[in-house]
């Protein structure tokens, strides 16, 4: 997946369909809200399993945001589009789930490293590449993966979140702002913040191997 | 301006070229920057490749039951804003009064649900009121392939507060069923939601209308006692029941807290919380005459998660109770309000005499996983063997709920007492003289209905 300036589905065709489904869902269709959620919900629950990075707690966290998205409709408004809206609540929620929860689940960088040995060579590699070739071992990939994770898991939320939407979802820094309801140069600060604590934590990594 | 704070100025502009959020003026500054500065360019790089690690890691798919799960829980949601609609409409005042009306046919059911009991009981076990005393006693149910049966009373008659009852053969061949009174954490509000706290904090909503709209239960009348009691009185069948508990114990994706609460009488087993950590810790141990073990072999007993809030519950306390599916239709629930205790019946599945004083109902149950539901693999139901007498009944069901306020529970009043119906049945019976003290049940309703 190539990083491109990729628009919110309700800011191209997929605007008008989510805007008949939002009438439809008004009037108490519930087949409308079921073609909702699944228009929404693979990506939805990506974001919010890559924030938490549990699958039992993302999976209640997506549907709870779908439940109070649909639920209040009626206060939904249209201006930014169902989609940053229904972001917006996810985000919010596991914002909220994290900070409420009394351990936070990290796994060792160093433990990891234990375990795939070699692995950090081959991520660092993967970084000073110029042409950012990736591994062709799958298994190699799936340890570099690993090892990104674990180092995502250490950033700040906030910043994680940014993070995800920007280079997950592809999402611009206006789009990012108005999901997390902060200032575009909030955006900025942030995303860099969390590239360069990612670039730092992956290269001490090799350091420490 | 600091060295450090050009790196800052440096790395966020080299993001916003990477990302292409820059103005044309300023992408050209930085591209000429790149050009001149190898350590621009290698920052540039780095920043690139963490990027695409980001972005190459794998989509995680939604699970499949999600969309049936949302929906399900919106369905339940239009359940609960319809019924608090109404309330609205009528005035918390009036709600009671209002239900009561909608059910006008559940009148004549509820009578005759005391009628035929009262007769069958009393005749059968030859177990009247004391003389002179309020019968308050509600008793569900009557075991037909008794001969010597008769009538209850009607109502208005001296003796009695039972309410005038037509002639039901549905309740005629039901069995006796023991529903001992549900203490609901968090119960609330007029709406009655009960309110699930999971141990993530995340709160779901539901009525005891909906549960039983759900497994199908028409017509449930209720009445609410004092301010700190409602009770249900339905007909449903054992499998109606067993699947309005279950999918209490089982709500949506939440533990739910649930405590059975307590009547004074003769019970073997007390499980107080302190007892089910010394229980737990004795069972750790091996100490097969704990309590609870000796519960659990009797009763093959499930456990349910405590998730517990400040309103005195534990934080986290985990209980072996019996699931309403399986065993407590044939269990009596009792205690104090600081215990609870549970007996099992006495059972006899192999006894085929029509004389069933002996024979009470027990299922064989398969074991079941003693691990918290899984929410994405709840585990499969038990598997219960019906009845050889009659595979189809129905029974009369008087569910008792008691609310439990956020703050710590006021002492409950010493003379409110739980109908225990004990079962025609089981030897054990409780005898007159060992009656709960009078409840007020039959004549909250007899004076509502005679109000109206």
């Amino acid at each position: 997946m190539s990083i491109s300036q990729n628009s919110m589905p309700d800011d191209n065709n997929g605007k008008s369909e989510d805007d008949l489904l939002v009438a439809r869902c008004r009037k108490g269709d519930m087949n409308a809200f079921g073609q909702l959620i699944e228009r929404h919900q693979g990506r939805i629950f990506n974001v919010i399993y890559r924030m938490v990075n549990n699958h039992d707690d993302a999976m209640e966290l997506t549907q709870e945001a779908f439940f109070r998205a649909l639920k209040n409709l009626k206060k939904f408004r249209g201006s930014a589009g169902f989609y940053t809206w229904l972001f917006r609540i996810g985000i919010n929620l596991t914002l909220n789930f994290r900070s409420r929860r009394s351990k936070i689940q990290f796994s060792s960088i160093d433990s990891q490293l234990e375990r795939t040995g070699h692995q950090a060579d081959g991520l660092l590699a993967v970084i000073k590449s110029d042409d950012g070739q990736r591994p062709d071992n799958q298994a190699q990939l799936k340890e570099n993966h690993q090892l990104l994770l674990d180092a995502m898991e250490k950033l700040d939320q906030n910043a994680k979140a940014v993070v995800i939407l920007r280079d997950m979802e592809e999402l611009n820094y206006t789009q990012i702002a108005k999901i997390l309801e902060i200032p575009i140069g909030t955006v900025k600060s942030r995303l860099a913040r969390a590239r360069a604590s990612l670039r730092g934590m992956l290269q001490e990594t090799k350091i420490n191997n | 301006m600091s060295k450090n704070d050009n790196t800052i100025e440096t790395n966020a502009l080299l993001n916003a070229y990477l990302d292409g959020e820059l103005t044309p003026a300023k992408k050209e500054k930085v591209e000429q920057m790149l050009k001149k500065n190898s350590e621009a360019r290698q920052m540039l790089s780095d920043l690139k490749n963490v990027s695409t690690m980001v972005n190459s890691l794998p989509q995680a798919s939604a699970p499949p039951e999600l969309i049936r799960d949302v929906l399900m829980d919106l369905e339940r949601d239009l359940l609960l804003d319809q019924s608090d609609d109404l309330a609205e409409i009528a005035g918390r005042k009036h709600l009671a009064f209002r239900r009561f009306a909608a059910a006008a046919a559940m009148i004549a059911l509820t009578g005759a649900i005391a009628f035929i009991i009262h007769s069958t009981w009393s005749d059968a076990n030859n177990l009247t009121p004391p003389s002179g005393a309020p019968n308050n006693q509600v008793t569900i149910a009557n075991n037909d392939t008794d001969p010597t049966n008769k009538p209850l009373p009607k109502a208005g008659t001296t003796n009695t507060n039972t309410l005038e009852v037509a002639d039901n053969t549905q309740l005629k061949n039901t069995k006796p069923i023991t529903i001992p009174p549900l203490k609901v954490p968090e119960f609330q509000y007029s709406s009655l939601a009960l309110i699930v706290k999971s141990s993530n904090g995340q709160i779901g909503r539901f009525t005891i209308e909906e549960l039983l709209t759900e497994e199908n239960i028409e017509n449930p009348m209720a009445q609410s006692i004092d301010g700190q009691q409602k009770q249900y009185a339905f007909l449903c069948t054992l499998g109606q029941f067993k699947g309005l508990f279950r999918s209490v114990n089982q709500n949506s994706l939440h533990p739910i807290d649930l405590e059975l609460i307590d009547q004074a009488g003769k019970y073997q087993v007390t499980l107080t919380q302190a007892s089910i950590s010394e229980a737990m810790k004795l069972a750790s141990e091996g100490n097969q005459k704990t309590q609870l073990a000796d519960l659990m072999q009797l009763a093959s007993l499930n456990r349910i998660t405590f998730t517990g809030d400040t309103s005195g519950i534990a934080q986290s306390m985990q209980t072996y109770i019996a699931t309403a599916d399986i065993s407590l239709s044939d269990m009596h629930i009792s205690g104090n309000e600081e215990n609870t205790t549970v007996k099992p019946a006495v059972t006899d599945p192999n006894d085929t005499t029509t004389d069933t004083k002996n024979s009470i109902y027990q299922p064989s149950i398969t074991a079941n996983s003693d691990t918290k539901p899984d929410t994405n693999n709840p585990p499969p139901a038990p598997q219960i063997e019906p009845p050889k007498s009659n595979p189809v009944k129905k029974v009369a069901v008087l569910l008792t709920i008691e609310i439990i306020p956020t703050k710590p529970a006021p002492q409950a009043p010493q003379n409110i007492s739980t109908p225990i119906i004990p079962t025609i049945d089981d030897p054990n019976t409780i005898t007159p003289n060992e009656m709960p003290a009078p409840i007020t049940t039959i004549d909250a309703w007899t004076e509502f209905i005679n109000n109206q």
